[in-house]
């Protein structure tokens, strides 16, 4: 079959052609037996999709989508300012504890060492359970199940 | 919620101007223009109503974060789109498949209502097509769902997906064969029924 008959299949059904290619169409039709099989299969399924739609949505979830939105949208300005201050103070918190405890206390080096390693292995632990829970949380197939 | 009348691409430019500047209330009229288009389509996508709902929403929060950098000259929903589409993708990503089927009957008549073994017929029709379209690529998924099932233009969908309308039709005919390939059994069954 001529591809470029074929191609305009879909536009000749969804009225998409120009007068011009339509007119060239239907002359093609006339004596193409193949394009002719082929538009009829086209229509049959077309027929059938046009027979169902997209479920749709009731008033009361539109009613609430933009609110919903909006709160979305309000929550996230809130994370971000949170996340941004909790840095801050993180940062600077860890900056005193550093000086305090490795550049201005008179402690002895070992138990600077072992302050040290217990909160690196802290760290580390907090880093892990935190990591393994988000795997889980992601490969949990009934996380989208409301309860 | 008053529903809005279809909105000037002035009107939009203003809004998207006023987003800009930092005014979140301008973008509830955008929302709620585009909110139905949105939905539908991640509905298409995902197959469950309330994930379309909670995407097509993240799609929004998503577009309101990032409309500082969007060009206020061009129209809102295909850059919307752009953004949605992504979402749509990162849900099927790390969602599970569900066995929802969003398809429902165009409404028969009340003077011919389908007897019970025709519902059932039907319900099967549709599980059949949704599993159909839903096993297509990304592409041929997108286009179908926004001809088929949103029923936009090729002008339309060429403004939405940004290519050439001439791609629409040969992309949509495309879809369309590896649809009819995928249904085949079935409507070859229901010519022979006569249904």
């Amino acid at each position: 079959m001529n591809a470029e008959f074929d191609e305009r299949i879909s536009g000749y059904l969804d009225g998409e052609l120009d007068a011009d290619e339509r007119a060239a169409f239907e002359r093609e039709l006339e004596t193409n037996d193949a394009l002719r099989r082929a538009l009829e299969e086209m229509r049959g399924m077309q027929e059938v999709t046009r027979s169902m739609r997209l479920a749709r949505f009731s008033d009361e979830e539109w009613d609430r989508y933009w609110s919903i939105t909006f709160n979305r949208m309000e929550r996230h300005i809130g994370w971000i300012l949170l996340s941004i201050g909790a840095g801050i103070l993180f940062a600077a918190g860890f900056y005193d504890f550093v000086r305090e405890m490795f550049i201005t206390s008179t402690e002895p080096l070992w138990q600077k060492a072992a302050i040290g390693l217990v909160c690196l292995g802290g760290g580390i632990l907090v880093v892990s359970v935190i990591r393994e829970r988000y795997h889980r949380w992601r490969h949990d197939p009934y996380r989208k199940v409301r309860r | 919620m008053t529903k809005l009348a279809a909105m000037g691409p002035e009107e939009e430019r203003a809004l998207i101007l006023k987003c800009q500047d930092g005014d979140p209330d301008a973008f509830g009229p955008l929302v709620q223009l585009y909110m139905r288009r949105a939905a539908a389509f991640a509905l298409g996508w995902t197959g469950s109503a309330d994930d379309a709902l909670d995407v097509s929403q993240e799609a929004f929060v998503r577009a309101y974060r990032a409309i500082a950098r969007m060009d206020p000259n061009r129209p809102f929903y295909p850059w919307f789109h752009a953004i949605l589409r992504n979402c749509c993708r990162n849900y099927l990503r790390r969602a599970k498949v569900r066995g929802e089927v969003p398809l429902e009957d165009v409404a028969p008549r009340a003077s011919d209502l389908p007897s019970p073994a025709e519902l059932l017929e039907r319900e099967d029709l549709r599980a059949a097509v949704w599993e159909a379209i839903r096993r297509l690529s990304e592409q041929d998924r997108e286009i179908l769902i926004l001809r088929e099932f949103q029923y936009l233009t090729y002008a339309e969908i060429a403004s939405v997906l940004d290519i050439p309308k001439g791609t629409v039709m040969s992309r949509l005919h495309n879809a369309r064969c590896r649809l009819r390939d995928r249904l085949a059994p079935m409507l070859g069954q229901r010519r022979d029924t006569g249904t």
